[in-house]
């Protein structure tokens, strides 16, 4: 529940920080208020978009875009919009990767460059040395949370309470239910699942809603998900891929395996995808 | 320990840069001849190796320096507005900026709202256009965004890391999760299931007398011996402070109170530096034939508390 009220409490902020661009608008020559508009659209689209869960974090370095915004923001107008060059420092609080760091500090500096012509030398000076210090701190927030990526992240869970994990995840929960199922006797395979990207995510959570508590759902990549299925004979399992599969939406691609079959030592993430089965279309 | 003395060295940096920064200010003030205004500079610098000081002497709490920072900032900007009407009013940043980055989110929103009014007494202020005020609720709102992100991020991590903060074993709701879908998968395949209760009488005592490091060590111990003791599906929890759960999936009461004394046994042989050899109760807890997984876990958690108290 908490989680919940922080997320609404950042899309408020968003939408606050919008309506406080729109309220630049009149009175601003034509240049200056089509990047306001651009820069309101993406704080409207990000309160949109944003949700409580890994679905978006991994991947496109996205804080480019605000700090294009904020370049172009300064640049339409650099007597009025002086002031924001102090965001700088908020850009650079956000956790990114190490080249957009750079990419930010230039784009401060370029910034920097266009507020100089209304200023004196000493004053300038003493601009620049202040955000150099105000960023070092910004850094240093930054670098408190990026443990984030790394380590951690392969162990994460994709969705908060949905059994849904990274595929790492599955390279090592092979190697531990091969020994296992061995040893209690049981049957357990693993289902390979081909979706058009727009329906991973809503498939994951079908899936992770149809197979037991125990059996964990796995997203390979973009487009591939997978589940390790238990059951106590081959023909049981047979029987429940048929109930899955006839739940899953048409044209996905399905392929399975038994786990006995598969040699854990030599796998990789990219080799799982492409393992030699038989694969059945699914058209139902 | 060592992501923690990156962030504590660079930020002793910034200390420094920043009473760099103070005393060539005071010095260019003096440079220039405006004595008048050399007063609060010169003071804050004094202040600001205080500050530095406090930073790298441990034992303070890591606010402190903080806010004598944030304060010197307000200082020395306040005074800049008072003495010169002439100061462009983009220095109006500098204090809202600082704030964000020192304070913790809600004290940084405060003390903006807070200070918003006081700015517009200055007649350097007063007399800018309307586009100023515009200026600072805009930059407030862009600057409070970042750290709405940072707690996003950190109750995300909370929401999905299976694993405790101190130690490498689950958290509790992980923990009773994987115990009910080992429950779930007993009950289908037919098998037993058995749970031993651990409970670490030293640990609280650790805490109390030697500090987190002691705790964590004890943690430490206890969990690198259970994991390199049991089998790669075994589950081990944290349900409490003091108290873990060892979920054994396909194991009778025999095979449980087998790995009870194999678990007592080797753990009684370890022996840390501050609290000496370590001291476990274990118990087994095992199902009753069709019971209900809530009344289980109410029986666990009792369980663990008679430990706690035997």
């Amino acid at each position: 529940m908490q989680s919940k009220y922080k997320i609404r409490l950042l899309r408020a902020n968003l939408l606050a920080a919008a309506v406080a661009l729109a309220l630049w608008i009149p009175n601003s020559p034509t240049g200056a208020a089509v990047v306001l508009w651009l820069a309101i659209g993406w704080l409207l689209a990000t309160a949109l978009v944003l949700d409580f869960s890994h679905r978006r974090s991994r991947g496109l370095p996205w804080q480019v875009v605000p700090s294009l915004l904020l370049v172009g923001l300064i640049a339409a107008d650099p007597e009025r919009h002086a002031m924001l060059i102090w965001a700088w420092a908020a850009m650079l609080m956000l956790p990114q990767k190490r080249w957009v760091t750079v990419f930010n500090l230039c784009g401060a500096l370029v910034s920097l460059v266009m507020i100089a012509l209304m200023m004196n030398g000493p004053a300038f000076i003493l601009l620049l040395s202040s955000l150099l210090v105000l960023g070092l701190f910004a850094l240093i927030r930054a670098q408190l949370l990026i443990d984030i990526n790394g380590s951690i992240r392969q162990r994460l869970r994709l969705i908060p309470g949905l059994n849904l994990w990274p595929g790492e995840q599955l390279l090592r929960d092979i190697t531990r239910d091969q020994t296992r199922c061995e040893r209690e006797g049981i049957h357990a395979e693993v289902l390979i699942l081909h979706v058009k990207r727009h329906q991973l995510w809503p498939t994951a959570k079908k899936l992770c809603e149809l197979t037991y508590i125990f059996e964990n759902v796995y997203r390979l990549d973009g487009t591939a998900l997978a589940t390790l299925i238990l059951s106590r004979s081959p023909s049981e399992a047979a029987q429940r891929r048929s109930l899955l599969l006839a739940d899953m939406p048409t044209n996905t691609i399905s392929k399975h395996l038994a786990l006995i079959d598969i040699k854990p030592a030599t796998l990789t993430m990219p080799e799982i995808c492409k393992l030699p089965v038989d694969k059945e279309k699914n058209t139902t | 320990m060592t992501e923690n003395r990156t962030p504590k060295r660079l930020m002793t940096l910034a200390y420094g840069v920043s009473i760099a920064l103070m005393a060539s200010y005071a010095m260019w003030l003096y440079a220039m001849g405006e004595y008048r205004d050399l007063l609060i500079p010169s003071f804050t610098t004094l202040l600001l190796i205080a500050a530095l000081l406090m930073h790298i002497g441990q034992g303070l709490g890591a606010e402190l320096p903080r806010i004598i920072l944030l304060c010197c900032t307000y200082a020395v900007v306040l005074g800049a507005f008072y003495y010169n009407p002439g100061v462009p009013p983009i220095w109006l940043g500098l204090p809202i900026t600082a704030a964000f980055l020192l304070l913790p989110l809600w004290a940084a929103v405060l003390v903006n709202l807070a200070m918003g009014p006081v700015w517009w007494l200055f007649p350097a202020i007063a007399s800018a256009p309307p586009t100023v005020l515009l200026g600072y609720v805009t930059l407030t709102l862009l600057l409070a965004l970042p750290r709405w992100e940072h707690a996003r991020r950190r109750a995300l991590l909370r929401a999905t890391d299976p694993n405790d903060s101190d130690c490498s074993a689950y958290h509790i709701d992980t923990l009773k999760e994987r115990l009910n879908s080992e429950y779930q998968r007993a009950a289908m395949l037919n098998q037993p299931l058995a749970v031993l209760v651990l409970h670490l009488p030293q640990l609280d005592m650790a805490q109390e007398q030697f500090g987190p490091r002691a705790q964590s060590a004890l943690l430490a111990a206890l969990c690198n011996e259970v994991n390199s003791r049991c089998r790669d599906h075994d589950v081990l929890g944290r349900a409490d402070n003091a108290t873990f759960w060892l979920v054994l999936p396909d194991t009778s009461e025999s095979g449980a109170l087998l790995v009870r004394e194999r678990l007592q046994r080797v753990l009684s042989q370890c022996v840390l530096v501050e609290t000496g050899q370590l001291e476990v109760r274990i118990t087994a807890c095992m199902p009753y034939r069709a019971e209900n997984f809530e009344r289980y876990l109410k029986r666990l958690e009792a369980r663990g508390s008679a430990l706690a108290n035997a």
